[in-house]
């Protein structure tokens, strides 16, 4: 556990230290605070609650992919993983400490990025905070998961920038991080409930907008821990110290079983009227936060299905 | 001395006062594709002992040290690390073995003084950080960043990387490749002075100069294979002690007509130059000069020196180890 936190505490004070990572863990993510909040919403109070959720899933699929995982892989290729290799530590504590460590450095942003959310724009805050903090946290982490995954089953900084790209723009345009939910037809509504993102906006902005509670989200919050325990696991067991070391197609498909919890979560909740109901307001298009509390409560809506367009 | 008369692995004698073997490698093996890197060999390295590796580039020296590290799976044969393997029980073996890699990388923005500290808390018993860095001479440079250290200076954080968790056996694969002489000379103290505290250490280098100066014992490697292992001085004393003569004829001279010089117990030829072996370096100049002038041919380049591991290494493998 010691070895964990130093290590961690170590990758957040360097990230503080080289201006590139400074650049992506603040000024990259503000700077899509005030564009989602300044110019997307309007400055208007309810268009930036509604939009805070997208903003963060945002953040932090680019923080899995393209920081994370690409790290990683940085480090195996200039071959400072070996170096680690030769102390008496295990992959698992080497994976969990750069988890710890950006998610250390995204958590700071996010309340930033709340604090002026409400300060500048006078966003109105409904729901818990501690529920808002766990849901992030989460999809944080779940998707941190994937993110070393990817870093697991590529060779080479090249191969880990193609994969990270196709998906970042899959998980950014289906899942709602950068077109609301409620603008994306049917058909891909019902493909973005197997993402971990959306699961991560559901709950979020229907805690943040409509003021539900934790409990009305236990679906998306199953749909992230699952996420995260499967990735985890699989991270470790694709870890790889060397770079001479390469991903086998074996591992790549085992990689895939990191999509199977994402799997069953997404069709159950395909399938779960009362989910539907609950996530109504995400779904269907943003109406007032005070009418929404009220129309949302699982037992005063009636179950219906996916609504279409 | 031929490659069969000698058992490497039973030509290492424990020093006296010595315990157990600290290392005991048997029959090691380890193919890449069709080359096979390490051809089945053995040796044992005892307590407080500098083992070398002596050979050139490819002789498999860093696949061997690397998997008695644990890096590397071999194909075959077996390793013993104070009695544990090291690739089973890899998490114990690296409690108390320290290494350093050819290169080292580390982050750019990391200081000497974090970089130590992080590794410290991966041991049970880490070495006094302070300690540490007076060990190794990094004492003023501890607040450096690493980008900011020279070539020596990050020698020797690799060093103190491998030093910082008091292992009991120190592996160090080629550590002043790429060294001036003084850093080199100040490495070779430093080796010593951690021989002297107790540890073992199992060092590769293709420098011959490193080897007799440095090792207790030396393993002589050439294409996956161990060749002879010894004490520097007895290696070259079982190849016989005296003096060698490496000249250059203009005209090329067989070995018989060599061997037939007075003073002349053998004759090697590499190339364009020949070998010649004797116990007076002097006399075997004369005599060949004087030979030479009466046959209308003529000595380019004459040599002499005492036998050294040179001589040995090109005894074994047929071939000289400088370039």
């Amino acid at each position: 556990m010691k070895a964990i936190l130093k290590m961690t505490w170590m990758h957040v004070k360097l990230s503080y230290r080289i201006k590139i990572a400074f650049f992506f863990t603040f000024i990259f993510p503000m700077a899509f605070f005030f564009l989602y909040c300044g110019i997307f919403a309007k400055s208007d109070p309810n268009g930036v609650a509604i939009l805070m959720s997208p903003l963060i899933s945002l953040s932090i699929i680019s923080s899995s992919l393209f920081g994370l995982s690409v790290q990683l892989v940085v480090m195996r290729e200039r071959d400072m993983l070996r170096r680690y290799h030769l102390a008496p530590i295990t992959a698992m504590q080497m994976v969990t400490s750069r988890l710890l460590g950006n998610y250390l450095l995204f958590i700071p942003v996010v309340a930033l990025q709340f604090l002026l959310a409400v300060w500048l724009y006078h966003m109105p805050l409904h729901g818990s905070l501690f529920g808002l903090w766990l849901v992030f946290t989460l999809g944080y982490l779940a998707l941190g998961g994937i993110g070393l995954v990817v870093a697991g089953v590529v060779n080479t900084m090249q191969e880990a920038q193609v994969v990270n790209q196709i998906l970042f723009f899959a998980l950014l345009f289906l899942s709602g991080s950068a077109v609301p939910l409620f603008a994306l037809p049917k058909v891909i509504q019902h493909i973005a409930l197997f993402l971990p993102p959306t699961l991560m906006i559901l709950a979020s902005e229907g805690m943040l907008v409509s003021g539900q509670s934790l409990g009305q989200h236990f679906p998306e919050l199953l749909g992230l821990v699952l996420t995260l325990v499967a990735s985890l696991g699989l991270a470790v067991g694709l870890f790889r110290w060397e770079k001479e070391e390469k991903a086998t197609t074996r591992g790549r498909w085992q990689a895939t079983l990191a999509m199977l919890p994402l799997l069953i979560v997404g069709i159950w909740l395909n399938h779960s009227p009362r989910f539907i109901a609950v996530n109504q307001n995400t779904l269907e298009g943003p109406r007032h936060p005070s009418a929404q509390s009220e129309q949302t409560a699982p037992n005063t809506t009636s179950a219906r299905p996916l609504p279409s367009r | 001395m031929t490659k069969t008369d000698r058992d490497p692995a039973a030509a290492v004698a424990p020093r006296p006062g010595a315990g157990t073997a600290m290392v005991e490698v048997r029959d090691l093996r380890k193919r890449y594709g069709p080359v096979e890197a390490v051809c089945g060999i053995s040796f044992s390295i005892p307590e407080r002992t500098i083992f070398g590796l002596l050979g050139p580039n490819g002789a498999g020296k860093t696949s061997t040290i690397e998997m008695i590290e644990g890096l590397r799976v071999p194909d075959s044969g077996s390793i013993r690390v104070c009695g544990l393997d090291p690739v089973r029980d890899a998490l114990r073996v690296r409690q108390f073995i320290g290494a350093q890699l050819q290169t080292t990388s580390l982050h750019d923005k990391i200081r000497v003084i974090e970089v130590l500290d992080l590794f410290a808390t991966f041991y049970e018993r880490p070495m006094p950080l302070d300690e540490l860095l007076d060990l190794v001479g990094l004492q003023p440079r501890r607040e450096a960043f690493f980008q900011y250290l020279s070539g020596g200076e990050k020698q020797r954080v690799a060093l103190a990387l491998a030093l910082v968790g008091n292992p009991q056996i120190l592996f160090l694969d080629e550590p002043t490749t790429g060294l001036d002489a003084q850093i080199r000379r100040d490495l070779h103290a430093l080796i010593l002075r951690i021989r002297d505290q107790g540890k073992s250490v199992l060092i590769s280098t293709h420098y011959i100069e490193e080897a007799e100066r440095l090792c207790d014992v030396v393993g002589i490697m050439d294409r996956g294979t161990l060749h002879a292992i010894g004490h520097p001085r007895q290696l070259i004393r079982d190849l016989g002690e005296g003096d060698r003569l490496e000249v250059t004829l203009k005209q090329p001279m067989g070995d018989t007509e060599l061997a037939g010089l007075v003073g002349v117990t053998a004759v090697q030829q590499s190339g364009a130059t020949c070998i010649l072996r004797g116990p007076s370096g002097g006399r075997m100049l004369a005599a060949l000069a004087v030979h030479a002038d009466r046959n209308g041919n003529e000595l380019i380049e004459a040599r002499v020196s005492h036998t050294s591991l040179e001589d040995v290494y090109l005894q074994m493998t047929g071939r000289s180890l400088r370039p």
